[in-house]
């Protein structure tokens, strides 16, 4: 009570305070003329009266102080007071100033960069939604404690049975992509196909037009309806205002506009780019050849229900128990023993890849925070440097009266003040590396919708860290700016103080360890970043053009799809400039792969149980235009077809491992059973090198192809060998695609290189971060260890004149000096190098052909550091030696 | 100004909340109500009342509210709150303990020991 009370008096004498100032001095004043009144009855003078009830009042201005600290609104007084000579002091040394600001931005930017990047992917609510935090998703939990998503025919019975949800929906995981086609043109599109009950569960309100209608979903394929995103319909249909009633023609199929959505509705999974939501009824027309809608087996549904009111996410969580008991029973399903369901506040990402964020977005934590402790390191040590040069002023205060916590606090405010302005300075400057991070992402990835909204979030972890920055780095000289003894510091005027060359040593210290261990991270991660680039994938990379399609959206029979291919290859080929050009039904190294079991002929099928290799369909001269060795035998032909001998061609892995030191040539394989479950045999006809198929850092893995034809798929990738700038093939071959039908979808058209950035992605990000962030450090930790070793120099400036006086060689002195830096150089060094071996293993899992306690590494970031330290000691050294010694004595 | 005692520290409180339990009073008058109750015995640093008035403001032992005074100026009215009372009677009677106690350590006689 009393403490409100008090509250409510200083938040009144806040907002109020002027005039609380101008009715204590109207009470005051009332005083002293009542006291003069009185004594002028008495028969005293009018004037001398005034004077005397003057004096008898006291200090006018000491008591009126003294109302406001009995106000409690000194606290608030003093700061301002501190601020604006924070404010004056920081004009006054605009080079000081600039340093500190400067240092600290950088290491400040750099945590705000990286926070910016988890609120993003972690923390931000999905935006438009109301109240997201009533929104949770669930998910089938694997009996080894992993999560699976739905199937739909789960999510029904989940919807129908919990009673802790007053809606559940449903969403495929990802976009579809669809093809659009306009005046004989197609594009794709991203098309969300959710539950009816979708937008009204989330609280969206279309713009213009309406949400989908409860039943909406109910009929496979009956509802032709689209609601469309704000940017789809602004950026690629101009904003029309009649769009409501127009259809779309998605994957020739039309499809009725019905809504708009808001312009502040991201989607439940931000991260993908959405142009346009249909009724989850719809899945066929838009993800032809799969019936996802009553397969019980397939796993594409993310369940998202918003809870009832007082429900909680336990109470949840044990209601959905009970339903997946119930589930379990009704199915009695032998491939789902052990099924059960795990709850998790909605969030966009899977719960997997969160661990994985959570983990990568850690270790980056870790990072930055070494580099801003560095950042404080260095503005602790050039505060130290001119706390020494303000000795005067605090003493002068301290004489003046100033208790110790005042000068403390006055100190504190001013370093506070400065890491508050390097605050402002590292938000503009995470903006900026924000972006430019961004541009990193493959363009590939092109579909992920990703930006970096400066939220209150943001604001509030960089202020928050700013004031913890300006605590810790100011509260050291801070503490010894106000030990203040005032007789004996007056007499001597000089600090010399051993407890603060302690400090300092410390500083140096710490400073060359965090260093040492952000340059090793650094070196490894560049290293092996080059490393990565070096890799052979085992097929060309230069000069190839890839082209992904999906004929799936033109409703071809199998006959066309595959003559569209032949007729997509000869006149490919036919274009000047290509050398050669193929089909696969996907690309090394990408989202996809296939693993077959494999029996070979002549031995049992018990020993032939575990075998199994990578598989791709590839079309005749495949090998050639990818650039991979042939090494036995032959490339497909055109007379390797559905119709022919069924034959496979081979990788050398898959030789030495299923038929080690025999002629593979000629023998017979089977991947696939016939209708009686007799093996179909194919005839391996050629052996390949070996190359990289699932990722950069594999070990060599066997591997089988099948020709295009006999492993047809309607989604393939045209592989085109050309000479000169491939870039420019681009529209030249899309031009031919074109001619072959104008509704064919081009999923991408790129350079192979471009391809090659997407398995390089993970490389790449973390090799220029660590990169950036432990160059950063080495700069920021140069200029640290150079300014405090310098300065410790430059104080000694008397002893090194005694010494030359007395007759002291030089040399000997910059050794001396020299040789004292070095020996906190090597303890820093040691301790960092420690460090870096525990820390480094943390990356490992990310570095390409390199060890995490790489030697060179370690060896060479040791040596670049001590060299660093020298020079930062020498030139200071020499100019103490060069002074002359009646100079350096009378110096004080 | 013999015979005047400057008042023991902490005590200017306890006198304050005794002269505004009399009845509301603005802050010359208290000054004047002390001197009077105190047959003008005690010395007090008059802009020393000030402070003390703010902070047991503060502690909610008195109240202040703006009113005209008996010549017609815009004056600042001290009261005593329910609470200021109770804090009124228990000081009195520490203080009372303490005089006694006090005096009679003061009185002491030899053959007492």
């Amino acid at each position: 009570m009393k403490t409100f009370a008090s509250l409510r008096s200083f938040a009144s004498v806040l907002f109020h305070r002027s005039q609380v100032e101008s009715e204590m001095d109207e009470e005051l004043r009332a005083h002293i003329e009542d006291r003069t009144n009185d004594l002028e009855r008495s028969g005293i003078p009018r004037a001398e009266a005034e004077r005397l009830a003057r004096l008898e009042f006291g200090g006018y201005a000491k008591f009126k102080e003294e109302c406001h600290e009995a106000l409690g609104t000194h606290f608030v007084e003093t700061l301002v007071q501190d601020v604006w000579y924070g404010l004056r002091m920081l004009r006054k040394s605009p080079g000081f100033t600039a340093v500190v600001v400067l240092t600290l931005a950088f290491g400040i930017g750099a945590n705000a960069t990286i926070f910016s990047f988890i609120n993003e992917l972690l923390l931000r609510p999905p935006s438009g939604v109301a109240e997201p935090n009533r929104l949770i998703s669930i998910w089938n939990r694997l009996p080894d404690g992993n999560v699976m998503q739905f199937s739909y025919p789960d999510y029904q019975f989940y919807r129908d049975h919990n009673q802790v949800f007053s809606n559940l929906i449903a969403f495929s995981s990802d976009p579809e992509r669809a093809s659009w086609t306009e005046n004989d043109q197609s594009s794709v599109i991203f098309v969300h196909i959710v539950t009816a009950n979708y937008f009204s569960t989330l609280g969206v309100n279309p713009l213009m037009g309406r949400a989908f209608l409860p039943n909406e979903d109910a009929h496979p394929g009956s509802d032709s309806i689209l609601i469309l995103s704000y940017k789809f319909w602004r950026d690629r249909l101009g904003g029309a205002p009649d769009i409501l009633g127009k259809t779309l023609t998605l994957n020739n199929h039309a499809f009725t506009v019905v809504g708009i959505t808001p312009r502040n509705f991201a989607n439940l999974r931000p991260e993908f780019e959405t142009d346009a939501w249909a009724p989850i009824s719809m899945q066929q027309e838009l993800s032809p050849g799969m019936d996802l809608l009553s397969d019980r087996h397939g796993y594409w549904i993310f369940a998202v229900g918003r809870l009832k009111p007082g429900v909680t996410g336990a109470q949840a969580q044990a209601n959905l128990n009970v339903v997946a008991n119930l589930l379990d029973r009704k199915n009695a399903d032998p491939d789902r023993k052990g099924w059960g369901v795990v709850v998790f506040p909605n969030s966009g990402i899977d719960p997997g890849g969160r661990v994985y964020i959570v983990t990568f977005s850690a270790l980056l934590m870790v990072l930055v925070g070494l580099v801003l402790l560095i950042a404080c390191a260095n503005a602790a040590s050039l505060l130290l440097a001119r706390a020494s040069s303000r000795w005067r002023e605090m003493t002068i205060r301290a004489a003046l009266g100033a208790g110790r916590s005042r000068i403390l606090r006055m100190v504190l405010t001013e370093s506070v003040l400065v890491s508050l302005i390097a605050g402002g300075l590292g938000i503009w400057l995470s903006i900026w590396s924000g972006r430019l991070i961004l541009m990193l992402k493959p363009s590939m990835l092109s579909f992920l919708n990703f930006d970096l909204p400066l939220d209150w979030r943001v604001i509030w972890f960089t202020v928050l860290i700013s004031i913890l920055t300006g605590t810790i780095f100011g509260l050291a000289p801070a503490m010894h700016c106000s030990k203040v003894d005032v007789a004996e510091r007056l007499k001597t005027e000089s600090m010399g103080s051993q407890q603060k060359s302690r400090f300092r040593d410390s500083l140096v210290v710490v400073q060359v360890a965090v260093c040492l261990v952000l340059v090793i991270g650094a070196s490894l991660c560049v290293r092996s970043l080059l490393n990565a680039r070096s890799i052979d994938p085992g097929f060309a990379v230069q000069n190839r053009l890839v082209f992904d399609f999906d004929l799936r959206t033109l409703g071809y029979t199998d006959a066309q799809d595959r003559a569209f291919y032949s007729q997509l290859v000869d006149r490919v080929r036919a274009l000047p400039g290509v050398r050669s050009a193929s089909v696969t039904n996907y690309l090394p190294l990408g989202f996809e792969s296939i693993g077959q079991r494999v029996q070979i002929e002549g031995r049992s099928p018990e020993a032939s149980k575990w075998l199994g290799a990578g598989a791709m369909s590839v079309g005749p001269d495949y090998f050639e235009t990818m650039g991979i060795p042939l090494l036995l035998g032959r490339e497909f032909t055109e007379a390797d077809n559905e119709n022919s001998l069924s034959v496979v061609i081979v990788n050398q892995e898959f030789v030495r491992r299923y038929f080690p030191g025999e002629d593979a040539i000629g023998k017979r394989i089977s991947t696939k059973k016939d209708a009686n479950q007799n093996p179909i045999w194919s005839e391996v006809v050629g052996v390949v090198k070996t190359g990289k198929y699932g990722s950069l850092r594999e070990s060599p893995q066997p591997f089988l192809y099948h020709p295009f034809s006999q492993g047809f798929d309607p989604r393939a990738t045209l592989v085109v060998e050309s000479s000169g700038d491939t870039r420019l093939q681009i529209p030249a071959v899309r031009q031919v695609i074109q001619s072959l039908d104008p509704a064919v979808l081009i999923l991408d058209s790129q350079t192979m290189n471009d391809y090659m950035t997407l398995p390089l992605f993970f490389a790449r990000i973390t090799g220029v971060l660590l990169g950036v962030f432990g160059g950063l450090a080495l700069a920021l930790a140069m200029v640290g260890l150079y300014g405090v070793i310098a300065y410790s120099v430059a104080q000694r400036t008397r002893e090194v004149g005694i010494r030359v006086a007395l007759g002291a060689n030089r040399a000997t002195v910059l050794l001396l000096v020299i040789g004292q830096g070095l020996k906190l150089t090597l303890i820093g060094a040691a301790i960092g190098l420690v460090a870096a071996f525990v820390v480094t293993r943390l990356i490992q899992s990310l570095l390409f052909g390199i060890s995490a306690t790489d030697p060179v590494s370690f060896a060479a970031a040791t040596l670049l550091l001590v060299a660093i330290a020298c020079f930062a000691c020498y030139l200071p050294a020499r100019s103490a030696a060069r002074v002359d010694p009646m100079i350096a004595l009378r110096y004080e | 100004m013999a015979g005047r005692a400057q008042i023991l520290p902490g005590t200017l409180d306890l006198l304050i909340l005794k002269a505004v339990s009399l009845g509301p009073l603005y802050g010359y008058g208290i000054l004047l109500r002390i001197q009077q109750i105190s047959q003008g015995a005690l010395l007090i640093e008059q802009g020393a009342l000030y402070p003390a008035l703010f902070r047991l403001v503060r502690q909610g032992l008195l109240k202040a509210h703006w009113d005209m005074s008996e010549n017609n100026r815009r004056t600042k009215f001290y009261e005593l709150t329910s609470a200021g009372q109770k804090r009124l009677r228990q000081e009195k009677e520490d203080w009372n303990r303490l005089v006694v106690a006090i005096a009679s350590a003061l009185n002491a006689q030899p053959e007492e020991i």
